[in-house]
């Protein structure tokens, strides 16, 4: 939980930092950093990904939250959970395969890392999907 | 009947639990594997990393994180200071102060989530304490945080024109004149309101009291300057605009209130890295959703259906609006927006609206059903602050919710309302 929290933030952080040396770099040292737009981009996808395990996501509880509803509804939204994020996952680990040899432009990095994020974070973000509800009375919230 | 399998399944799994993400997903997925066979399914992960990887929805993260810096910072209380040294004197005080605290608010944060916790903690005890009902305080509290989205800096607004391929700084100001029409409309209510029950004004303290609140409220209130001025006198992209808001949070914070904390810092990054998690996975599953719209001509359906009833622009765009308003009152404002956006905004291009206006109104429309019962999460969370029941919130709701209704109203009437100011920066 902590590494998750020091990953996170600290990407973020990275994401921010850049940004701004971007437009430093740009009006104050007068030539752009030609590989930063890129490189934020794929770190950003990492943040989103990784952060979308933890994060609370938005869903109706109108009729799920009833109790006479719950018992039914909420393996459903599991099962369609772990479908999705299957379905992430194993498209991300497919891509990964074919575009292994594609490379970014600028930063010369191999674009398996960018679909890397599809499996990393889609099965990460599964398996605390089924974490959480295994333990529903402890707050397993990240 | 495309339309219907997809936005049936959608709306159907969210109604029973599901996360929205996964509801649009899935519904995509399963459009995809009736309609287009031939279709490798690898098609979903490609298109929902390539929805998230787009440089401007960097700009997203970085007014989440701005605003959760100035939040923790210290100057959610130096603007309402400001907002009282203002209006407060006026019948029914503080339920302005509090639509005023949300137009200033409005220029810091994107979120109307983060408008109604910063302000309503704050200001629910204390229009308590000056004798207005909870119920009221919190129904105001919530209907002003519709302001938030639609004054820049707004997320949603970003996302719409992600979306719709408009340019952000036009979007923002077109935002400028609604949000304050908002306002107005909601202040009228309020005095009427205080009027009839004899809520208490405060007292006048003076213009000294104005300026010396204003003076600390300053720096917090000059980031949408920052952030419009700089986006459309073209120094910076919208997304470098919201890093420079970010850094300028940081040192109001650190080293001019002295309020920020690094531990705070640290929360704060967390935080605006998981809010914007749970809207870009919803815009990356919504690129799923408009390649499928797109690839099956959903939106010639959509116009088919609207064009039969008028082909006259008001009313398309009338009936736009109601649709919208039917999906805004199950769903999230982004959900809303990535599922709307796709279908309507052909036809409105096609009968000539422009793309700003409609923008607008959808957002604003969108930002409506958050207030609005069965699934509207302002009401539950101002609630929450003021530990009263939702169904008086709701109550009290009512007339401000029709407010909102006469001004979303007067914006579909008027584009000019919403069109005059980027009409005078394209004209300038």
């Amino acid at each position: 939980m902590r590494l998750w929290r020091i990953a996170v933030g600290g990407l973020m952080l990275v994401v921010v930092l850049l940004t701004l040396s971007q437009v430093f770099a740009r009006y104050v040292l007068n030539s752009s950093i030609i590989w930063a737009e890129e490189a934020n981009r794929f770190l950003y996808v990492w943040v989103i990904l990784l952060a979308a395990v933890g994060a609370d996501h938005m869903r109706i509880g109108l009729i799920a939250d009833q109790e006479r509803f719950r018992k039914w509804l909420t393996p459903l939204a599991l099962i369609a959970g772990i479908l999705a994020l299957g379905l992430v996952a194993w498209g991300g680990w497919t891509l990964r395969q074919t575009f292994v040899h594609d490379r970014y432009v600028t930063l010369g990095l191999s674009k398996g890392w960018y679909f890397l994020a599809a499996v990393v974070g889609g099965a990460l973000w599964a398996i605390v999907l089924v974490w959480r509800s295994l333990e529903p009375k402890k707050d397993t919230r990240l | 009947m495309t339309l219907l399998v997809l936005l049936g399944t959608m709306l159907g799994l969210a109604l029973l639990g599901v996360n929205l993400v996964f509801a649009i997903l899935l519904a995509s997925a399963l459009a995809l594997i009736v309609y287009r066979e031939y279709v490798p399914l690898e098609i979903v992960a490609q298109l929902f990393l390539s929805g998230i990887d787009n440089f401007l929805l960097l700009a997203v993260g970085f007014f989440f994180l701005a605003g959760e810096l100035m939040n923790r910072g210290g100057v959610t209380r130096r603007i309402i200071d400001f907002a009282q040294a203002c209006v407060g004197h006026v019948r029914g005080g503080l339920g302005h102060v509090n639509v005023a605290s949300s137009i200033f608010f409005s220029g810091i944060s994107g979120s109307a989530v983060a408008d109604t916790a910063a302000i309503g903690s704050v200001m629910i005890p204390a229009m308590e304490k000056a004798g207005f009902s909870r119920g009221f305080a919190a129904a105001i509290t919530q209907s002003s945080s519709v302001i938030g989205p639609i004054i820049p800096p707004s997320i949603p607004i970003i996302v719409y024109a992600v979306l719709a391929q408009q340019s952000v700084g036009k979007m923002f100001l077109a935002g400028i004149v609604p949000g304050l029409l908002v306002a107005l409309c909601l202040m009228i209510t309020v005095y009427i309101l205080a009027l009839r029950r004899g809520y208490p004004a405060g007292q006048w303290q003076g213009f000294r009291a104005v300026l010396r609140a204003g003076a600390s409220a300053l720096l917090a209130l000059a980031t949408p300057v920052i952030i419009v001025g700089g986006i459309l006198g073209g120094v910076m992209t919208a997304t470098e605009a919201g890093a420079v808001a970010v850094a300028y949070a940081f040192v109001i914070g650190k080293f001019w209130f002295r309020e920020l904390s690094w531990a705070h810092c640290g929360e704060a990054l967390v935080a605006a890295a998981k809010g914007s998690a749970t809207v870009l996975v919803i815009v990356g599953a919504s690129s799923v959703f408009a390649w499928i719209v797109a690839d099956l001509q959903i939106s010639r359906t959509a116009a088919e259906i609207i064009f039969s009833v008028s082909r006259d622009p008001f009313w398309v765009l009338v009936m736009a609006m109601l649709f919208v308003l039917l999906i805004g009152l199950f769903m999230d404002p982004l959900a809303g927006l990535v599922v709307t956006v796709p279908v309507l905004l052909p036809v409105m291009i096609e009968i000539g609206i422009d793309p700003i206006h409609f923008g607008v109104l959808i957002v604003l429309n969108l930002m409506i059903g958050l207030t609005t019962p069965p699934v509207g999460y302002l009401i539950y969370l101002s609630a929450y602050l003021a530990n009263e029941r939702p169904e008086v919130v709701i109550r009290e709701s009512l007339p401000f919710l029709a407010t909102l209704f006469v001004a979303l109203a007067l914006c579909i009437c008027f584009p000019a309302l919403v069109l005059s100011l980027p009409a005078l920066y394209s004209g300038g």
